[in-house]
């Protein structure tokens, strides 16, 4: 295919071209032309040895002309060439000017105006989660049967061996590190105390939170997205059908249901991960771990625990919701606001976490 | 108007599990040739069109394009005929994460080894043949159906294919524009000398563009020949077609 065909040759102020014109040449005749002094003035292109011209030929012709050599006209042309010249001529054609980029001053007024449109979104659509989620109890109307319940099975059942083997691990995980320290002071059976207190009040809650904000977070967005991308949303509301209702607050629901079970799950497992390590590392018994764990949880530990989870579940739903509809474009929009939702959702789950510590310190 | 096949089909078969969509078909495509497939829903158009560029696996049968087997298994020789071939999607199928001008730019970027100067030259052109110099920097979903139609058909031509395949390039256009899109068409056959294959079943599109037309029936080939032999040709299902569709 790239077979040397072509040639130019230097004539005086003339360049011959023969042979094929054509796309998988021209770079080879480019090529050629660096090597014939191209600083030469050239008053003349021959085209009486052109046997192919396409519009990769036309084009360079058109370069040649307008930069390297402004006085040069092209010669010998037949009627066939010129109606090919004529057709993909692009000295005639020009572009609209490129967008300017947006200065330095502009891009921060940009964001804040942008902050404050996201804001507002975003409050409108935690009032209509609220308003619609409140309406729901009372009214079956404008809710798809079943969709709680299959909502749970898909965010909650499902999640619960991910979420049950990651706790085991991280109990086990925090149970080892603490006991290195601790069993050099004689303190091993704090060991007990340590892990109940932090997979109830903290590990737990979050652990849960982060791995349903990359499981079900991302699906929440990928979903709403698609719907909205294929004008799925576009139908549901010609058919008097508010989207957030149906497609929406089902979720939402289910979360609210599902997370707190699974934030129990994972404190229960995370304990259960310390205490392998207190009874098979630590030579503790189980009664004198289980004791020891009983005695230092509260009623307030597990109520901190498991709000915490009812808020994350919210965040998770609204973020997740807010990006799936705010989405652009096509496929690539879909890709670009399901990672955007796990990313949000899982910096605000640390975020919040972080001012329920204050809150409750204080 | 010179009759050298650049598609052969003989014995097509394609189906999907059990059902048939296509049986036993042997059909011709000429150069420089308007060549459109017409037929009801469900007759097979789309199946053919997709059988042809090997988006669907025949059943059985054979498929020649520029002499060629077209064998999707032999990787280097596909790209050289799928090189001279542009197909226009029924939804303009452009990548919406970039702008129009780059769309048009991949073609050229993937197969020569032209100069980024010379490759956006070809891009300009190619865009203002379409009408849409004005629209290079805008994303496609920033475009109305007829432009992103038009946009697409551009860079089905960036690299001057022989032979151009349209897929319902009317559908969901207004008449003017789809009458506009037709004018492009007819001028991409006489000034680059393509041979181009439509499905349709626009007939407005059907008069003003054929110059052959195969109607598909079940999954068979019910009648070739032109517009106007159409009307006249005995066959119930074609006279219909012609006869309601114009009202």
């Amino acid at each position: 295919m790239n077979k040397k065909t072509s040639l130019i040759k230097r004539d005086g102020t003339q360049l011959i071209l023969t042979g094929d014109l054509t796309h998988d040449q021209v770079p080879d005749l480019q090529h050629q032309l660096h090597h014939l002094a191209p600083r030469t003035p050239v008053n003349s292109i021959d085209l009486a040895g052109i046997e192919r011209l396409d519009s990769a030929g036309v084009a360079w012709l058109d370069q040649l002309l307008d930069d390297a050599f402004p006085n040069a006209q092209l010669i010998n042309i037949t009627d066939e060439l010129q109606q090919t010249l004529t057709t993909f001529s692009s000295r005639e054609s020009s572009l609209p000017a490129q967008p300017r980029e947006a200065g330095f001053f502009e891009k921060i007024g940009d964001s804040v105006y942008k902050l404050r449109h996201i804001l507002a979104e975003l409050i409108l659509l935690i009032s209509e989660i609220t308003l619609w989620s409140v309406v729901g109890i009372f009214s079956r109307a404008g809710r798809r049967k079943g969709a709680i319940l299959q909502q749970i099975l898909l965010v909650g059942s499902n999640a619960v061996g991910i979420i049950a083997l990651l706790s085991f691990v991280l109990g086990l995980i925090l149970a080892l590190q603490s006991a290195a320290q601790l069993r050099q002071f004689g303190a091993s059976i704090y060991v007990a105390d340590l892990i109940a207190v932090s997979m109830v009040r903290e590990m737990g809650p979050m652990m849960s939170a982060i791995i349903i904000a990359g499981r079900s977070g991302s699906a929440f967005a990928a979903e709403i997205s698609s719907m909205k991308v294929s004008e799925e949303l576009d139908a549901l509301r010609m058919m008097a059908v508010n989207p957030i209702r149906y497609v929406v607050v089902p979720k939402f629901l289910a979360l609210s249901i599902s997370m707190p079970l699974l934030v129990t799950l994972s404190m229960v497992l995370g304990i259960l991960g310390g205490f392998v390590i207190g009874v098979t590392y630590l030579d503790l018994t189980p009664l004198s771990y289980f004791t020891e764990t009983l005695s230092i949880l509260t009623l307030d530990d597990v109520f901190v625990g498991l709000s915490k989870s009812l808020f994350f579940a919210g965040v998770i739903v609204v973020i997740g919701s807010y990006y799936g509809f705010r989405v652009e474009g096509g496929a690539e929009g879909v890709g670009r606001v399901t990672t955007s939702a796990v990313v949000a959702s899982i910096f605000a789950v640390i975020f919040l976490d972080a001012i329920f510590s204050l809150i409750y310190m204080v | 108007m010179s009759h050298q096949a650049v598609i052969q089909i003989k014995n097509l078969v394609t189906s999907f599990g059990e059902h048939i969509v296509l049986d036993h078909i042997d059909l011709e495509f000429y150069r420089n040739e308007i060549t459109v497939i017409l037929g009801g829903s469900g007759s097979g158009k789309t199946t053919l069109l997709k059988s042809i560029l090997g988006l669907i696996t025949p059943t059985a049968g054979e498929i020649k394009i520029f002499e060629q087997p077209f064998d999707l298994e032999d990787e280097a020789a596909t790209n050289t005929t799928l090189q001279r071939i542009g197909v226009l999607f029924q939804n303009g199928a452009l990548l919406n994460s970039i702008s129009v001008l780059d769309n048009l730019a991949i073609p050229l970027e993937q197969h020569t080894k032209l100069s980024p100067a010379l490759i956006q030259r070809m891009a300009t052109v190619k865009l203002a043949m379409v009408g849409l110099s004005e629209a290079a920097y805008q994303l496609p979903a920033e475009l109305s159906g007829g432009m992103r139609k038009r946009a697409a058909l551009a860079r089905a031509i960036a690299l001057d294919p022989e032979l151009l395949f349209c897929d319902e390039p009317s559908a969901g256009l207004d008449p003017l524009t789809s009458a506009d899109l037709d004018a492009l068409i007819l001028t991409l056959r006489q000034q680059l000398k393509m041979s181009i294959v439509v499905v349709t079943h626009e007939l407005a599109s059907i008069h003003r563009i054929a110059d052959r037309i195969v109607f598909l029936h079940q999954g068979h080939i019910l009648f070739q020949g032109s517009a106007t032999e159409a009307k006249t040709c005995g066959l119930e299902p074609v006279e219909n077609f012609f006869r309601i569709g114009s009202f």
